[in-house]
C-alpha cells in the first residue's frame, strides 16, 4: 500500500474537555488513487489530512507514505517530506499576497528538484493571462487554481486538498476538479480530497467516511464518474 | 462586555510586545521625570537661594577705603556693603578658614544644617570644608589660638565654588574653607590682618557706568568683578547651563518622539485586527464601543509604563541631584521629590497618545463596509508594488515589495531604529566633543608651560621666559572679559588661522581668538571696543584676523602695539610665559598658572561632571535602543506570520524562511543606524551651540571612530539579538493554526 495509517490517535485538551480528533484511525490507499474523505464537521477530516501531509503528527500510531515513515520523522524530516512529495490545496487559498500568480508558483518550483514548466502549468490551468496579477486581483476560483498550480508544480507524489471547492460556485468547482482529474490521469498523482459535497465523491476511486475521529467506511467506488458528469 | 475577555488573551498572546512597549514607556518616562525633577527642583532652589541671599551684582576693591557709603548709595541708587574678612589658620593643619561677619544687606549667609550663631565662640563652616576636615556639627575647631564651637553648616552664595582667590581655577577644601562668626566676635580680630571687598547691588535706576566711573575717580578702582565673571558664583550656574539643553530639550523631545513611535506601533497592531473589528461591527457592536474596547489595549501599557517610570525615577533623584552639583561645589539642596508637572505629563502623555492612536486606528478601520472588513479588504485598495514582469527571482521581488510596497511600515522601522540609536549617539558625541575640547583647547593655547602674573608692571626683558603685556578688559555692552596680550615671542602662543598659517604680529595688527569672535559677534575687519575695568576708558580696536583658540577669550598683538594702545612704555610687561618653571618669589606674583593645572581644571569641571551625568543616560539609552529595535523587528514578524506559516507548509526550512521573510530589513538597518547617529550628532551640535551662547565656550561637534563603532555595534547587536529572539518565534509559528484563520 502507498498510504498506510495504523491506529493513529490524536487528542486535544484534557479531562472534561478532552477531544479525540483521531481515535484509532486505520486507513490505506494505493498509489495513483483519488480518495474522497467525507464526514460531518468536526469529525477529524482535516486532522487526518494534516497528518498525511506532515503538518501535524499523531500522538500515537504509525503513518507511512511510500517508503517514508512520517511518525518517526522529526520536524526537519517532515519539512523535507513536505518539500519533496506533498502538494497542498486549502479552502482558504493561502497565497502570498506580495507575490504575483507566477511568483507564487515559483515559490515551490524554486525548491523542487524537477519542477514542471510553470508557464505550461498556468496555461493548463487557464491562468496564463493572469500570471502577472496579484492574488487580490483575482476571483476565488482563479486564486484556487493558482493554489493548485503551486501544489502541482513540484509534481508531487501526493496531493492533499482540504475543501478546495468550499468557497467556489459549481462552475468553478467543476473546472478545478477537472484539473485534478487530468493531473491524476497524466502524472498518476495520488490525490486525497476532503469535501462536504457528496456529489464530488463520484469522481473518487476510494471513498472514506469519518465519524467522531473513527473511520466508519473505507470502500472502493464502483461507479466512478468523469468530473463532467458529476452532480455538484 | 464579553469582549473584555479578549483583553487578557490579547495581552497573553502578545506578551513580549506589550511588555516591550510598557518597559520602553517606563524608561523614557523615568529618564524624563528623574532629570526634570532633580534638575528643575535643584535649579529652582538655586535661584531661590541666590534671591534670598541678596546676591551681589558685582564686587570690587578700591585703593582708598570708601568713607561715605551712604552718599554713593543715594547718588547712584545702589546698595553697597563693606564685607571685611580675615583668613585664620587652623591648628595642626595647613588649612585656612576665611572668616566673615554676618552681612546685613548683600550675600547673606544661610544655615544649611545645625543652628544659627548664638554665642561669640560659635562658628558656622561650609559643608565641603567640614567634610574634607572630618568635622561634624558639635565639634570644636582651633583657629589661630582661639577655640570655636561648630554650630552648623553655612552657605554663602558668593562662595559656592570655594576659591581662595577669585582668579583661581581650583577649589581645594583640604586647605581652604569659609566660616561665619558673630559680629561681636569678628570685631575682636586685628584690623590689620583683615581684607576688605565691597559688594554692590544695583537697582533699576542705577547707571552702572556712571557709578563705576565715580567710584574710580573718588577711590581708585583696584578690581571690579561682575557677578557673571565671578567663578565662585558662576561655576555652579555653568553646571546647570551645561545640562539645561539636555534636560530641558533633548530628554523631553526624546520622550515625546518615543511615545509617538510607540503610538504608531500600537496603531499598527490594531490594524492587524481589522478583520476582527469587521466581524464585531457586523455583529452589531457600535463603532465607538469597539473603538473604546480597543482603546483599553492602548491605555494599559500607557498607564502601566507611566506609573512604573515615575516609580523608577524616585530612587534616582537623590544620586542624580548629587551628580548635578559637581563634587567641588557646595551642595545646596538635595532633591527628594518629583515635580507635579513632570509626573503629570509622564502619566498623561503616553496614555493619551496610545489611546488616541488606537482609537483613531480602530475608527478608521471601521470606515469601510463590514463585508470588506471581514474579507480583510481595504476600502481604497492600495496598489501593490509593480515589478510584475521583472526578471528577478521571487525572493528578491518579495523583499523589494516588502520594503517598498509597505512604505509606512518601512519608514516606521527606519525611524524606530534611528530613534533608538539617537540618544546613544548623542551621549557618545557629547562626551567625545568635550574630551576633544579638553584635549585640544589647552594644546591650542600655545607652547608655554607656565604663566607668571606679576604683581607690578616691569619694563625691559625678563631673565628667562617671554615678556607679555597682559591685561583684562571688558567689552562694551558685554560684561565678559577679554584678555589683551602683547607678545613678541610667538613660539609661546599660537596665533594661527584654521589652515595653520601664522598671523604676522606686525605693528598695530590685532587678532582675536575664535572664542571671542564668537562671543562678541565680531569677524576680521570689524572694530571691537574694549574698556578698562577700573576707569572704563574705551579703546576701539580694529580686528585683523581670527585665530584658532576655542577656549580662551583673547586678543593678541605685538608688545609694542599693545603698549602703544594702552599708553604704556614700549617695553612694559606684566606677565612672563615660560616653558620651564621659573624661581619667582610669591611676593612678586599675583598668581601662577601652569598649563597642566589648566587642563586638569578643564577636565575636572567640564569633562568629569558631564561624563558622570551622561553615564546613566547612556545606560538607559542603550536599553531603549535595544527594545526599540526589538519592537521594530517584532512588527515585521507579526505582519508576516501568514507567509511564514505558508512557507513552512510548503516545506521551506526555517533558515530559508528567515532569509526570505525576516532578513528583509538588513537593508534598512544601515540606513536606520546612520540616521540615528546623524540625529545624535545634530542634537549634540545644537546642545553645544545653545551653550556657547550661554557661557561662551566653543565646543565643536566631534565623534571618535571608536564611539561611532560602539554606536553602530549597539544597534547592530540589538538587531542581531532581536533577530535571534524572533527567528525562534518563526520556529514557533504553527502551521495548522495559521491555516485555520482565514488568511487573505
Ligand atoms: N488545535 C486544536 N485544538 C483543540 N482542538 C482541536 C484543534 N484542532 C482540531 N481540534 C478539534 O478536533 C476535532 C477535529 O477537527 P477537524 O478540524 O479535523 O474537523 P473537520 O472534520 O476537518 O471539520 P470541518 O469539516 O468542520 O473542517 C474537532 O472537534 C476540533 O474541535
Ligand atoms: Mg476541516
Amino acid at each position: 500500500m502507498f498510504i498506510e495509517v495504523k491506529n493513529a490517535v490524536k487528542q486535544y485538551g484534557s479531562g472534561e474537555s478532552l477531544i479525540r480528533a483521531m481515535d484509532g484511525v486505520d486507513f490505506s490507499a494505493e498509489q495513483g488513487e483519488i480518495t474522497v474523505i467525507l464526514g460531518p464537521s468536526g469529525s477529524g477530516k482535516s486532522t487526518l489530512l494534516n497528518m498525511l501531509g506532515g503538518i501535524d503528527s499523531p500522538d500515537s500510531g504509525v503513518i507511512r507514505i511510500g517508503k517514508t515513515e512520517l511518525t518517526s520523522q522529526g520536524k526537519s524530516g517532515l519539512s523535507e517530506y513536505r518539500r519533496k512529495h506533498v502538494g497542498f490545496v486549502f479552502q482558504s487559498y493561502n497565497l502570498i499576497p506580495d507575490l504575483t500568480v507566477r511568483e507564487n508558483v515559483e515559490v515551490v518550483a524554486d525548491i523542487s528538484k524537477e519542477p514542471l514548466s510553470i508557464d505550461d502549468l498556468l496555461e493548463t490551468l487557464n491562468l496564463a493571462k493572469h500570471k502577472h496579477k496579484f492574488p487580490r486581483e483575482l476571483s476565488g476560483g482563479q486564486q484556487q487554481r493558482c493554489a493548485i498550480a503551486r501544489a502541482l508544480v513540484k509534481n508531487p507524489q501526493i496531493l492533499l486538498c482540504d475543501e478546495l471547492t468550499g468557497a467556489l460556485d459549481s462552475k468553478s468547482s467543476r473546472d478545478v476538479l477537472m484539473m485534478l482529474e487530468k493531473i491524476n490521469r497524466e502524472f498518476k498523482t495520488t490525490i486525497l480530497i476532503i469535501t462536504h459535497n457528496e456529489g464530488i465523491a463520484g469522481m473518487a476511486d476510494r471513498i472514506i467516511r469519518i465519524h467522531d475521529g473513527k473511520i466508519v467506511e473505507n470502500s472502493m467506488n464502483r461507479k466512478k464518474l468523469p468530473v463532467s458528469d458529476l452532480e455538484i | 462586555m464579553v469582549l473584555n475577555k479578549r483583553y487578557i488573551r490579547n495581552f497573553r498572546s502578545n506578551l513580549s510586545f506589550f511588555l516591550s512597549i510598557t518597559i520602553l514607556t517606563a524608561l523614557v518616562v523615568c529618564l524624563y521625570v528623574a532629570f526634570d525633577s532633580s534638575y528643575g527642583v535643584q535649579q529652582e532652589s538655586f535661584n531661590k537661594l541666590l534671591d534670598e541671599a541678596q546676591l551681589e551684582d558685582a564686587q570690587f576693591m578700591t585703593l582708598l577705603p570708601i568713607d561715605d557709603v551712604q552718599e554713593l548709595e543715594e547718588k547712584h541708587h545702589v546698595t553697597v556693603e563693606t564685607q571685611p574678612y580675615i583668613d585664620l589658620h587652623m591648628e595642626n593643619s595647613e588649612a585656612e578658614v576665611r572668616i566673615f561677619a554676618p552681612s546685613s544687606a548683600i550675600n547673606l549667609y544661610r544655615v544649611q544644617d545645625g543652628r544659627d550663631l548664638e554665642s561669640d565662640t560659635d562658628i558656622l563652616l561650609n559643608g565641603l570644608f567640614m567634610q574634607r576636615q572630618n568635622l561634624e556639627i558639635g565639634d570644636s575647631i582651633d583657629l589661630d589660638g582661639r577655640t570655636y564651637h561648630i554650630c552648623g553648616e553655612v552657605i554663602r552664595t558668593d562662595y559656592l565654588f570655594c576659591l581662595k582667590n577669585i582668579t583661581d581655577t581650583f577649589s581645594d577644601s583640604d586647605r581652604f574653607g569659609i566660616g561665619v562668626v558673630k559680629e561681636s566676635a569678628f570685631v575682636t580680630y586685628e584690623k590689620k590682618d583683615m581684607a576688605t571687598v565691597y559688594a554692590v547691588r544695583y537697582s533699576d535706576k542705577t547707571d552702572v557706568t556712571a557709578f563705576r566711573k565715580a567710584l574710580n575717580e573718588k577711590y581708585g578702582t583696584l578690581s571690579y568683578v561682575d557677578v557673571s565673571n565671578n567663578s565662585r558664583i558662576q561655576s555652579p550656574k555653568d553646571q546647570f547651563d551645561e545640562l539645561s539643553y539636555t534636560v530641558q530639550i533633548i530628554l523631553p523631545t526624546t520622550m515625546v518622539f518615543m511615545v509617538l513611535l510607540i503610538a504608531v506601533v500600537l496603531g499598527r497592531k490594531i490594524k492587524n485586527e481589522r478583520k476582527m473589528i469587521g466581524v464585531l461591527h457586523a455583529l452589531g457592536y457600535k463603532r465607538y464601543e469597539l473603538a473604546l474596547h480597543y482603546s483599553v489595549l492602548g491605555a494599559i501599557p500607557g498607564i502601566l509604563g507611566g506609573i512604573l517610570g515615575v516609580l523608577f525615577s524616585i530612587p534616582a533623584l537623590a544620586p542624580l541631584s548629587d551628580m548635578l552639583i559637581e563634587d567641588k561645589m557646595e551642595v545646596f539642596y538635595k532633591v527628594t521629590h518629583i515635580t507635579w508637572k513632570s509626573s503629570l505629563i509622564a502619566l498623561v502623555l503616553p496614555t493619551a497618545c496610545y489611546v488616541i492612536a488606537v482609537f483613531i486606528t480602530a475608527l478608521i478601520n471601521m470606515r469601510g463596509s463590514a463585508i470588506d472588513m471581514i474579507k480583510g479588504l481595504k476600502k481604497n485598495k492600495k496598489k501593490r508594488m509593480g515589478l510584475r514582469k521583472a526578471k528577478l527571482s521571487f525572493r528578491t521581488k518579495y523583499k523589494l515589495r516588502a520594503v517598498f510596497g509597505h512604505l509606512p511600515r518601512t519608514l516606521l522601522v527606519i525611524c524606530g531604529i534611528a530613534l533608538g540609536g539617537t540618544l546613544v549617539a548623542f551621549t557618545f558625541a557629547c562626551v567625545d566633543s568635550i574630551q576633544r575640547y579638553v584635549d585640544t583647547s589647552v594644546k591650542e593655547t600655545g607652547e608655554f608651560e607656565y604663566e607668571y602674573f606679576l604683581s607690578s608692571v616691569k619694563t625691559g626683558v625678563p631673565d628667562k621666559g617671554a615678556a607679555v603685556m597682559a591685561a583684562s578688559f571688558e567689552v562694551k555692552d558685554n560684561p565678559d572679559l577679554i584678555t589683551l596680550m602683547g607678545i613678541d615671542d610667538t613660539s609661546m602662543i599660537h596665533v594661527k588661522d584654521s589652515d595653520g598659517n601664522e598671523f604676522p604680529l606686525d605693528e598695530d595688527k590685532f587678532y582675536i581668538s575664535e572664542m571671542s569672535a564668537f562671543a562678541y559677534h565680531v569677524k576680521a575687519g570689524d572694530t571691537i571696543t574694549i574698556r578698562n575695568i577700573a576707569d572704563l576708558k574705551e579703546y576701539p580696536v580694529h580686528v585683523d584676523g581670527v585665530f584658532v583658540n576655542g577656549s580662551q577669550s583673547l586678543m593678541v598683538a605685538s608688545r609694542s602695539s599693545v603698549n602703544k594702545l594702552l599708553s604704556m612704555p614700549e617695553n612694559a610687561y606684566t606677565l612672563v610665559m615660560s616653558k620651564e618653571k621659573l624661581p619667582y618669589r610669591d611676593s612678586e606674583l599675583l598668581r601662577e598658572v601652569s598649563k597642566s593645572s589648566l587642563s586638569e581644571a578643564l577636565d575636572k569641571t567640564i569633562n568629569q561632571g558631564m561624563k558622570d551625568l551622561l553615564m546613566p543616560i547612556t545606560v538607559i539609552a542603550v536599553i531603549i535602543s535595544v527594545i526599540t529595535t526589538y519592537l521594530m523587528v517584532n512588527i515585521l514578524l507579526n505582519e508576516s506570520t501568514s507567509v511564514i506559516s505558508m512557507l513552512k507548509v510548503l516545506g521551506y526550512r526555517d533558515g530559508e524562511i528567515n532569509r526570505i521573510v525576516t532578513y528583509i530589513y538588513h537593508l534598512l538597518l544601515p540606513i536606520g543606524i546612520a540616521l540615528g547617529i546623524w540625529l545624535g550628532t545634530v542634537l549634540n551640535r545644537l546642545n553645544f551651540e545653545s551653550q556657547t551662547a550661554k557661557y561662551n565656550s566653543f565646543i565643536e561637534n566631534y565623534v571618535t571612530p571608536k564611539s561611532l563603532l560602539i554606536c553602530v555595534g549597539i544597534t547592530l547587536a540589538s538587531y542581531v539579538i532581536s533577530m535571534f529572539l524572533l527567528s525562534s518565534k518563526v520556529k514557533k509559528v504553527e502551521m495548522v493554526e495559521s491555516l485555520k484563520n482565514n488568511q487573505e
